[in-house]
């Protein structure tokens, strides 16, 4: 079984973007010390894994984890190693937003351990960083990413987001120019999906923007599908771009089945092979109860054979280039994908959503697209 | 006071029903009166006592008819019995209602005292005057604001040409005036006459099915008496069965030990279902028959054809469990089973009309916990053959071929609608575009016109109704009657979605509308079938002959871009409703339809 990764939630942001859906509040010092203090609870007195287990990722999401003080990160990373044994060589990525760090506070990040960046450009466009809620500027990502390679971060990731209200074609296409540009090792390119009980799902409601049209992002889609080859990248997943051997290897966990426990309020974790489970989601209640018990485990999912062979299909086919190996999947999981799916195989053929080639499975750039029609036929 | 203290003697019965539009306050007034002659008491009092089916009193109508028993002391010091039978309104049940009127020798007729005399109001109330029934107008309503009861009393002179000295003027909901309501029908409603020697004749007007007592017969003794044991015969059907109780509501069922000339009542006599029970049938006493039956029987015919299908395969066994369930209980409705290419297995139904149709529905839906697709209601229609055979044809599917019809004959109804004038201008176009004839227009009081008109079944059971209600923001009423049968030239009507023909789409119209129906149903498709992997194209066609042409364009778009942060059980749940959502839907080739798309054929407007 390959080797697990830990998630590290950070719950707090200075302002919430319009579209954002996560588990996350507004920055108060004194309540981020007590956080910080029941995550290293939470990860020491964690029972599931054995004590010497090897975990080789570390990933700090949120919420904005930039807004810790590097002694605090530095702390959490302390537990994890008092916890389990961290690899040589671990991925330890955090995330942060342009605009929340200094020359300062990434060297003091460094030294606590983190090796990868990641952070949420969103769009390079001014006027679209607003309507977002965004409280940075094109120029903070411009300078973010400066302050990075001159602070020695080597693996930097950041986040663009498709589709976002009103944007056209050509801006979208600007914006993929500017992102090619800065060589970025990873990016993370998104088409919007506008949640219910988000202010911008409100705002759309109100018709203050109109709904994203969904040909438009599509159209998109495939342009960033494109440059980005063009460009070198590799598309390693829907929507992730990355130069030769800098795929996350933190996320790929998520895609590959590999164990990964989450620690902090509304993180997620997997066994590796059959039980997920959650920890409870407002911050305040999840201090209170590892306080108390030291975990706040809140939801537990127990999953069936065609669970497992369900996720392993629409997780492992989000993996564009790797695919899945139908002769591997069934050894594992027992179930000939070829026969008992015959009828939507030839249909998503038919459509050029998918290829067989040789023993395995995958999605074209089209079926990525469409990916939802082709996995719902799995479940 | 029990029963048995009143002397049952005919003179001092009086036997009544209401006749109202729906709203204008029937139920009400009903639970008044049951208040006052002390049937109930406040406490047990709950809305609209009578209507006891949960849909009945949803939806504020009548479906079953229910008779109930009042005692009641007149001023005259007198003690009477007061059957009030409560009847349903609606025109798919007219048949009911005129059974149900003719055990009777009276009725009130409830007009709304803002509303005046409606549609529906005036079809009841000419069965009424056919049965020779005495009427006492009531008009209800008086404490509201835009009370106008001499305009009301003015209508019911005029229009249905009724004497109004005996008018009584009452608000239900408060209660006023209605202790004179009571008084009128003592007064002027005369009481039943018939022979206590002479062998029963009572007639059937309602039955339902009851899982204690089996099959419960609603009758009013004509002739003779009926007691427990007895051995009677229903005269039209010829079965023999054996009296097990009698009894009266009051309205809780009380067991009686005998019914005589006049009195109204129930029995139960091991009956399996309702349908061995037709309404307007006799019963008779089998060792000594009546010679003539009570008049008007008449065998209950469905006007209206629709195709029940489970949205799931695997519920036609139950969907078909359910129909013989509620058939025990409502004999008025068939099936028989059907299969559609598109739909799979079913049953073609038969309605008394459009309610009817719904009501049976929405019971499937609710009692049973099915999911149902209904496609679009139809007539029947008396087809000709080249050959010279005729065959009724209730369904597109058995259309015969276009080239060996030679004549096709469609139902007619006689229509009649009341509105103010201020909508004729929306009124009239939509009778021209439903192919109506005018036989009269006539003003019956200010600015109010009496329409009737002879118009196809088939343009009614589409979507007229709700077309009326919209051009007269909901004023105008409508009540019809089957006129006949007349040749017309129809066209079968067909769909095809992605090349494939939809069996269950085809709709039978007149030639005249066959283009422009072609192409709104075509354009509605179009919006209802969401886009799929590939380019849909759809096509309305006269056999061979394209008249309408649409395109669902492929699907743009339908991924979740962001799938990390490890909560994959969410992904999982929100991949498996779109599976059920594509499951709910209708695979026809490589289509999937939803289920609204086969009920467009109903909401095309124009």
């Amino acid at each position: 079984m390959s080797r697990a990764g830990i998630y590290i939630h950070i719950p707090f942001c200075r302002a919430r973007c319009s579209y954002c859906d996560f588990a996350t509040g507004a920055y108060e010092g004194a309540l981020a010390e007590r956080y910080v203090r029941a995550v290293a609870r939470e990860v020491e007195a964690f029972a599931r894994a054995a004590a010497d287990e090897e975990v080789d990722t570390i990933y700090f999401g949120g919420g904005t984890p930039s807004l810790l003080t590097h002694a605090q990160v530095a702390r959490v990373i302390a537990s994890v190693r008092r916890r389990f044994r961290v690899a040589e060589g671990a991925e330890v990525t955090l995330e942060m937003n342009p605009g929340t760090v200094t020359r300062e506070t990434l060297r003091g990040f460094r030294d606590a351990g983190i090796n990868r960046a990641s952070f949420g450009a969103q769009t390079f466009d001014e006027r679209e960083l607003k309507r977002l809620g965004r409280t940075h500027t094109a120029d903070d990502t411009r300078r973010t990413l400066a302050l990075l390679r001159e602070t020695g971060f080597t693996n930097i990731s950041f986040d663009l987001i498709a589709g976002l209200p009103e944007q056209t074609l050509g801006a979208w296409e600007r914006n993929l120019d500017e992102a090619l540009a800065l060589r970025p090792e990873h990016l993370s390119l998104y088409l919007l999906e506008v949640h219910e009980s988000t202010p911008l799902a409100d705002q759309i409601r109100q018709g203050r923007y109109r709904r994203p049209d969904p040909d438009l992002a599509a159209e998109m889609y495939r342009v960033m599908v494109e440059r980005t080859r063009r460009a070198g990248y590799e598309q390693y997943e829907i929507s992730n771009f990355c130069l030769p051997g800098r795929e996350s290897r933190h996320n790929l966990k998520y895609w590959t089945g590999a164990p990964y426990y989450g620690f902090g309020c509304s993180a997620h974790s997997f066994d590796g092979q059959a039980l997920r489970w959650s920890n409870e989601r407002d911050a305040r209640a999840y201090v209170a109860s590892v306080e108390e018990k030291g975990s706040a485990v809140v939801t537990r999912d127990e999953l069936d054979a065609r669970d497992r062979r369900a996720e392993a299909l629409f997780l492992g086919l989000r993996l564009l280039s790797r695919g899945v190996n139908l002769s591997e999947h069934r050894a594992r999981y027992h179930c000939d994908v070829r026969a008992d799916f015959a009828e939507d195989l030839a249909r998503f053929n038919e459509a050029g959503l998918i290829t067989i080639d040789g023993d395995v499975l995958r999605l074209t750039p089209a079926g990525a697209l469409l990916s939802n029609e082709v996995f719902a036929a799995f479940v | 006071m029990t029963a048995d203290s009143f002397k049952m003697i005919s003179e001092r019965i009086r036997n009544f029903s209401i006749i109202a539009h729906i709203d204008h306050g029937k139920s009400t007034l009903a639970d008044r009166l049951l208040e006052l002659t002390g049937a109930l008491s406040e406490r047990e009092m709950e809305a609209q006592v009578l209507d006891d089916m949960d849909l009945e009193r949803e939806r504020g109508i009548t479906i079953k008819s229910h008779a109930v028993r009042l005692d009641y002391r007149a001023r005259d010091g007198q003690a009477y019995v007061l059957n009030l039978i409560d009847t349903p309104g609606h025109v798919d049940f007219s048949y009911e209602v005129s059974r149900s009127l003719s055990a009777c020798e009276g009725a009130l007729l409830v007009v709304d005292a803002s509303q005046g005399v409606e549609a529906q109001t005036l079809a009841n109330t000419y069965l009424a005057i056919e049965n020779n029934l005495e009427l006492i107008p009531v008009v209800n309503k008086i404490d509201l604001p835009g009370a106008e009861p001499e305009k009301a009393i003015e209508q019911i002179e005029h229009v249905i040409g009724l004497e109004t000295h005996n008018a009584v003027f009452v608000s239900a909901k408060t209660g006023q005036g209605v202790p004179d309501i009571l008084e009128a029908v003592v007064r002027d409603i005369p009481a039943p006459k018939g022979d206590v020697e002479a062998p029963l004749k009572a007639l059937i007007f309602d039955s339902w099915y009851d899982s204690y007592r089996g099959v419960v017969v609603l009758f009013r003794v004509i002739d003779g008496s009926i007691r427990p044991g007895m051995k009677i015969r229903f005269f039209n059907t010829g079965r023999d069965y054996q009296v097990e109780t009698i009894g009266v509501n009051r309205p809780r069922p009380t067991p009686i030990d005998k019914l005589s000339v006049g009195e109204v009542g129930f029995m139960t006599a091991s009956i399996k279902t309702v349908a061995d029970v037709q309404i307007g049938d006799t019963i008779t006493e089998a060792a000594r028959p009546t010679k003539e039956p009570f008049p008007g029987f008449q065998e209950i015919k469905p006007m209206v054809f629709a195709g029940l299908y489970p949205v799931e395969a695997n519920q036609y066994e139950e969907l078909r469990d359910a129909l013989d369930k509620l058939r025990l209980n409502d004999a008025s409705f068939f099936y028989e089973p059907e299969s559609s290419v598109a739909l799979g297995f079913g049953f073609r139904c038969g309605f008394l009309g459009l309610l009817h149709m719904e009501i049976v529905q929405e019971r499937l839906e609710r009692e049973f916990d099915l999911d149902l697709i209904t496609t679009a209601p139809g007539v029947r229609y008396r087809v000709t053959t080249t050959d010279g055979v005729v065959v009724e044809v209730d369904s597109p599917a058995k259309m015969p071929d276009a080239v060996r019809i030679a004549r096709i004959e469609e139902p007619i109804i006689e229509a009649t609608i009341l509105s103010t004038d201020e909508f004729l201008g929306g009124i009239l176009p939509l009778l021209e575009e439903k192919r109506g004839v005018q036989k009269k227009f006539e003003y019956i009081a200010e600015k109010r016109v009496m329409l009737v008109y002879d118009l196809p079944l088939n343009e009614i059971v589409l979507d007229f109704y709700d077309r009326l209600k919209s051009v007269s923001r909901g004023y105008a009423s409508l009540d019809y009657h089957l006129a006949g049968y007349v040749e017309s030239d129809l066209v079968k009507l067909d769909l095809m979605v992605a090349g494939e023909p939809v069996d269950a789409l085809s709709i039978i119209v007149h030639r005249q509308n066959s283009q422009a129906r072609g192409r709104l149903l075509a354009e509605k498709m179009r919006q209802l079938i969401p886009r799929q992997l590939f380019e849909v194209p759809i096509q309305a066609a006269i056999g061979n002959k394209v008249i309408a042409r649409e395109t669902v364009k492929a699907l743009g778009k339908n991924v979740i871009a962001k799938c990390y942060g490890g909560d994959i059980t969410r992904k999982r749940k929100l991949l498996e409703k779109q599976k059920e959502g594509k499951k709910r839907m209708k695979r026809v080739g490589k289509v999937e339809i939803p289920q609204e798309a086969f009920l467009a054929v109903l909401k095309v407007n124009e």
